[in-house]
C-alpha cells in the first residue's frame, strides 16, 4: 500500500516535516490504546535533540518535525513487555531487529513507524556548515530541512539554501556512516514514511508494509486523526528514482571513503595497526552498539591489558562479532574519542561475508549465520 | 536524562546522564565523546554516600550545618582555612568564597587557571608539545594532537610520539623549550604529581607561549577567577586551626588533621572519616550550576538540587551566589557553551626526587582520573627489567609493601610506569622491586 497520507489537525499538518503523519498517528495509537507509550525526539535547538518515552499526547505534539543534525540511535529505549511505537530511521529499525533476535523485548510489542533517510550529520561539524556556507549565526538558527538534495536553514533572516554535494566536496556534510548508508527507505520496518515522491503538497509518502504497519496507519485513519489518498504511478517513480540515485550515491562514497582498498594485504594489516593502536580502551562503541546485548561482553572479558598486543583483543573481537550483525549505524564512529573509523573498518570486514552468506543484518528476523552455527555445535 | 558534565578531568565532557551515560553530541568540545573514566561515571556516583555527622554522631542536615556555623564561629578568620578540589559548580565556588570573606580567611584551591585556546585550535597549531601521554590523560586531547604535525612529549620515558626525555636527577628542559615558537602549544598538566614539569611550564608561560593547563579536578578555572590561592602555594598548615573542605575527596596527600575539620561532600572517603562534621551534599550529576572548563567553556549541569549552595549560603547568611557568579564570569547571563578569558599568573612550584632505590617511579597518566574506578593493581616494566629481576607471566613483585602485578611494556630499563604507586608514594621517587615467585 503506497498513499500519500496528513494529518486532519491542521496545526499538526503545518508543523510536520512533511504531513504530520507520523506525529497524528503517534497520538491515534496512544489514544486508542494500540501502544502503551511511544519513544520520540523532543527538540531542545536546531542541533540537539533528546530521547524520550511518553503517553502524554501533549509532549508528543512538541516532538514533531525531522531533525537531521541529531544522529540518534533510538532502539536502546524499548523496554521488554511494554507495547512501543516509535520513529525508525533504516539504522533505527535494523538496530530494533538486531535487538528482538537477541531477546530484549518482544518485535509484536513494537510498532516500527519508518522514516526514509537521507543522512543525519554531527551537530558540531553542521554548526561549521551553518557559519561557513550559510554565513549565519549557527546558534540563530530556526529551523532547518533537507529538500531536494539541499540542505535549507532558516533564520530570522529568512532562508538560505545549499546545494548537499557542495557542502559534501569540501569534507563537510552527512556522516561517513550516513554517506555510505545505503539503505534509504526501511522496508524492514511496518511502514515507511518520507517526502520522496511528494510534490508540491503538505503530505508524507507512506508506504505500508506488514500488518502491524496495517494496524497502526488504519488506526489513525479510523480514529479521525489521519487522511489520506492513494499515491499516484508518477509519485511513486519520482520516490523510486530518488532512492536509487541515492543507493548509487552510497556506493560512490564506499569507495571514496575507503582509505585502504589499493594497499597490499601487509599494508592493510599496517593500517588496521595504526588505527586499533590509538585505541584508549573506553568501551564507549561497545556501549552504543546496538546489536551488542551481552551482559558478560567476551571482548572485554578477553581483552587483557597486559597483552600488550598492537590490536587490542577488545577490537579484534568486535570485528569477529559484528561481522554478521553491523547494521552500518555508525554509532561507535560518533563516540570514538580518537576517531576510528569504524564504521567503514566494521563494513570491510563484513561485507564480503555476508554476500558469502547471502544474509543481511537487521533486515529480518533470521539467526545471524554465525549463532547459527554455535547453535548446530551446541 | 540529566544534561550534566563529567566530573574527571577539567576538561569537563558533556554527557547526560540517566539510567545508563548517554552522548551528548552536540557539545562542542567533546561532540559526545568520553573517555573510560565518563563511560564509567555512574559507578562513581553509586559509591557510598556520605552521612551527616557531628562528632561521629548520625545527625540531620540542619544540625550538621548549624554545627558548623557554631563550631566556625570559635575561631578568627586567620585561623581559618576553606579549600577545596574543584569537583565543584561555579555556584559552590562562589558560595566557598563569599563564605570565606564573611570570615576573612584564606580561600584555596587545587589547580591552576589559565583558559586561553580551544581543544580545537590545537588542530592549528603546526606544532605540539605535551607533558602527559594523551592517551592515557585527558584523552579527548588525543584526537586533536593527532591532526597536528610534529607532535613532542616530555617525559621520563619514551612515549609513542617524538619524546624529549628527561634525566630524573636533573630535568632539563632546554630542549622542549627550545621548540616553542609562534606556531608552538604546549599542553601541560598542573597537579601535585606533574609538579616536575613546574619549571617548564614557568618558561612557558614566562615566554608568553601559547599553552592550555589540564587540571585533574573539574573546576579549576573558575576558582583561579574567583581569586583562590593555589592549596599548596605556601600555605602553612600549623597555624590553620580550623579547615572548612568543599568536596576535598580529589586532594591529594595526607589529609590535615587541624582542631576542627568540616566536609562537605558527597560521598564518604578519608576526608569525612577524620572530620568533625560531615556535611552530606548530593552528588555532582544532582546538582543546579555552571563549570568552566580548561578552555574557558562555560558547561551546563542541569540537575534540580542546588543544595550544595544553600549549606553554604546557611552558615554564611547570605544569599548573592548567583550575582557573585555573573560578576565573576562578567556576563550578564549564563549562556552554555561560551568561553570566558581568563590569565592567572603561574605559579612556582619545588621539584625535589625522594628515595634511594634502583628504578625510578614515574607515571604516563593522571592517577585521579582512575581514582576509585576499577583500579588495577599493576606497573609497567621494560622488558630488560623483567629479564633481570627473572620474572615469569604469574610472578607477582613487591614494591614497598605493595604486592603487584606486572606488564612488560615498551620503555627504558630502570623505570616504573605506575598510575597507583605514584599517587601513594607522591611524586617521582626511586624505589627498589622484588620478586615473590608466585
Ligand atoms: C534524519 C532524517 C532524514 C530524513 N531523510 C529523508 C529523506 O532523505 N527522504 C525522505 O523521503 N524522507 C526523509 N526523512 C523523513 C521525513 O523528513 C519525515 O520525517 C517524514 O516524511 C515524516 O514526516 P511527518 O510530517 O509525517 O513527520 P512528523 O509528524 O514531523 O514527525 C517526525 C517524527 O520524527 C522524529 N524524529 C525527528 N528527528 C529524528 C531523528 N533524528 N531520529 C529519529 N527520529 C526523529 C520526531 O520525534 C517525530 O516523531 C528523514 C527524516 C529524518 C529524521
Ligand atoms: S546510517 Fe543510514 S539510516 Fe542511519 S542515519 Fe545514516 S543514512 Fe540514515
Ligand atoms: S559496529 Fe558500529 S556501525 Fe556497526 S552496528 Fe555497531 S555501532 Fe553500528
Ligand atoms: S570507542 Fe574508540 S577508543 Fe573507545 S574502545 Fe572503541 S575503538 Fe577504542
Ligand atoms: S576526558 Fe576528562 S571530562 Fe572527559 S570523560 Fe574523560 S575524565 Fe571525564
Amino acid at each position: 500500500m503506497k498513499v500519500l497520507a496528513w494529518a486532519k489537525d491542521e496545526e499538526i499538518r503545518a508543523k510536520g516535516s512533511s504531513g504530520g503523519f507520523v506525529t497524528a498517528a503517534m497520538i491515534a495509537a496512544l489514544e486508542k490504546g494500540l501502544v502503551d507509550e511511544v519513544v520520540l525526539v523532543k527538540k531542545k535547538n536546531a542541533y540537539e535533540g533528546v530521547p524520550i518515552t511518553t503517553n502524554n499526547v501533549e509532549v508528543v505534539k512538541e516532538c514533531i518535525g525531522s531533525m537531521h543534525f541529531v544522529p540518534l540511535n533510538l532502539s536502546y529505549f524499548i523496554k521488554s513487555g511494554v507495547k512501543t511505537a516509535l520513529p525508525t530511521k533504516p539504522c533505527d529499525a535494523r538496530a530494533i531487529i538486531e535487538r528482538a533476535k537477541r531477546n530484549q523485548f518482544n518485535i509484536d510489542d513494537v510498532y516500527m513507524v519508518g522514516l526514509n533517510c537521507g543522512g543525519t550529520f554531527n551537530p558540531v561539524l553542521a554548526r561549521e556548515v551553518v557559519l561557513s556556507f550559510f554565513e549565519i549565526e549557527p546558534e540563530t538558527v530556526i529551523k532547518e530541512e533537507i529538500l531536494k538534495g539541499k540542505l535549507i536553514i532558516e533564520s530570522k533572516e529568512g532562508k538560505k539554501s545549499v546545494k548537499i554535494d557542495e557542502i559534501e566536496e569540501e569534507g563537510y556534510g552527512r556522516r561517513n556512516a550516513c554517506k555510505i548508508c545505503d539503505v534509504n527507505i526501511p522496508h524492514m520496518a511496518d511502514l515507511a514514511c518520507g517526502n520522496w515522491g511528494v510534490l508540491n503538497e503538505k503530505a508524507t509518502f507512506v508506504e505500508v508494509f506488514t500488518d502491524k504497519g496495517k494496524e497502526f496507519f488504519e488506526n489513525a485513519v479510523d480514529a479521525g486523526y489521519v487522511e489520506f489518498r492513494e499515491a499516484k504511478k508518477e509519485e511513486i517513480e519520482i520516490r523510486e528514482k530518488i532512492d536509487k540515485a541515492m543507493i548509487k550515491l552510497a556506493k560512490k562514497w564506499r569507495e571514496k571513503l575507503d582509505e585502504i582498498n589499493d594497499l597490499d594485504r601487509r599494508e592493510r594489516l599496517d593500517y588496521y595497526i595504526r588505527m586499533f593502536e590509538k585505541c584508549i580502551g573506553c568501551n564507549a562503541c561497545k556501549e552504543v552498539c546496538p546489536p551488542c546485548v551481552c551482559e558478560e561482553a567476551k571482548c572485554v572479558s578477553m581483552n587483557d591489558e597486559m597483552a600488550g598486543y598492537k590490536i587490542p583483543l577488545y577490537n579484534l573481537v568486535r570485528l569477529l562479532h559484528l561481522m554478521d550483525s553491523c547494521i552500518g549505524c555508525g554509532q561507535c564512529e560518533d563516540v570514538c574519542p580518537v576517531d576510528i573509523p569504524l564504521t567503514l573498518i566494521h563494513k570491510r570486514f563484513s561485507e564480503r561475508i555476508l554476500r558469502k552468506l547471502d544474509y543481511i543484518p537487521g533486515i529480518d528476523m533470521r539467526t545471524p549465520p554465525f549463532q547459527e552455527t554455535k547453535i548446530l555445535f551446541d | 536524562m540529566i544534561e550534566s558534565v563529567c566530573i574527571g578531568c577539567s576538561i569537563g565532557c558533556s554527557l547526560y546522564v540517566g539510567d545508563r551515560i548517554f552522548h551528548r553530541k552536540n557539545a562542542p568540545h567533546n561532540e559526545g565523546k568520553l573517555c573510560k573514566f565518563g563511560m564509567d561515571l555512574l559507578k562513581y556516583y553509586s559509591r557510598e554516600k556520605a552521612e551527616c555527622k557531628v562528632d561521629g554522631k548520625n545527625v540531620e542536615l540542619n544540625e550538621a550545618i548549624n554545627e558548623a556555623k557554631k563550631r566556625l564561629e570559635g575561631y578568627s578568620g586567620d585561623e581559618i582555612l576553606f579549600l577545596t578540589s574543584c569537583t565543584a559548580t561555579n555556584e559552590e565556588l562562589a558560595a566557598l568564597k563569599l563564605l570565606a570573606e564573611k570570615f576573612d580567611a584564606k580561600c584555596c584551591f587545587y589547580g591552576y587557571g589559565n583558559a586561553l585556546f580551544s581543544l580545537k585550535d590545537i588542530e592549528n597549531f603546526g606544532r605540539v608539545i605535551l607533558t602527559f601521554d594523551p592517551f592515557v590523560s585527558y584523552p579527548l586531547v588525543a584526537r586533536r594532537v593527532l591532526k597536528v604535525k610534529e607532535v613532542y612529549e616530555v617525559g621520563f620515558v619514551d612515549g609513542r610520539v617524538n619524546s624529549i626525555i628527561l634525566n630524573p636527577e636533573n630535568p632539563n628542559f632546554d630542549d622542549a623549550l627550545a621548540l616553542l615558537d609562534e606556531n608552538t602549544i604546549a599542553l601541560a598538566e598542573y597537579s601535585p604529581l606533574s609538579t616536575v614539569y613546574t619549571p617548564f611550564l614557568k618558561e612557558v608561560v614566562k615566554s608568553n607561549a601559547k599553552a592550555i593547563v589540564f587540571n585533574p579536578t573539574l573546576n579549576a578555572n573558575f576558582a583561579a577567577m574567583l581569586g583562590f590561592e593555589s592549596f599548596e602555594n605556601k600555605i602553612d598548615f600549623d597555624k590553620v586551626k580550623a579547615i572548612y573542605a568543599l568536596e576535598p575527596e580529589l586532594i591529594n596527600g595526607a589529609i590535615p588533621s587541624p582542631e576542627l575539620l568540616i566536609v562537605q561532600s558527597a560521598f564518604s572517603n578519608g576526608w569525612c572519616d577524620k572530620a568533625d562534621v560531615v556535611i552530606q551534599s548530593d552528588s555532582f550529576h544532582q546538582k543546579r550550576g555552571s563549570v568552566v572548563n580548561a578552555e574557558g567553556r562555560i558547561l551546563i549541569n542541569n540537575g534540580k538540587s542546588e543544595q550544595g549552595v544553600e549549606i553554604l549560603e546557611k552558615i554564611g547568611g547570605f544569599e548573592q551566589t548567583a550575582s557573585k557568579v555573573l560578576e565573576t564570569l562578567n556576563v550578564n547571563t549564563i549562556k552554555e557553551f561560551s568561553t570566558v578569558e581568563i590569565t592567572e599568573e603561574f605559579r612556582e612550584k619545588e621539584f625535589k626526587l625522594k628515595g634511594e632505590g634502583k628504578y625510578y617511579l614515574t607515571t604516563k597518566s593522571n592517577p585521579f582520573l582512575w581514582k576509585g574506578i576499577d583500579h588495577k593493581n599493576f606497573v609497567e616494566l621494560s622488558v630488560e627489567d623483567v629479564k633481570e629481576l627473572g620474572l615469569s607471566r604469574t610472578d607477582r613483585i613487591k614494591i614497598g609493601d605493595k604486592e603487584l602485578c606486572y606488564k612488560p611494556s615498551n620503555i627504558q630499563k630502570g623505570y616504573i610506569v605506575s598510575e597507583i604507586l605514584i599517587s601513594q608514594l607522591k611524586g617521582l621517587t626511586r624505589v627498589d622491586i622484588s620478586n615473590l615467585h608466585y
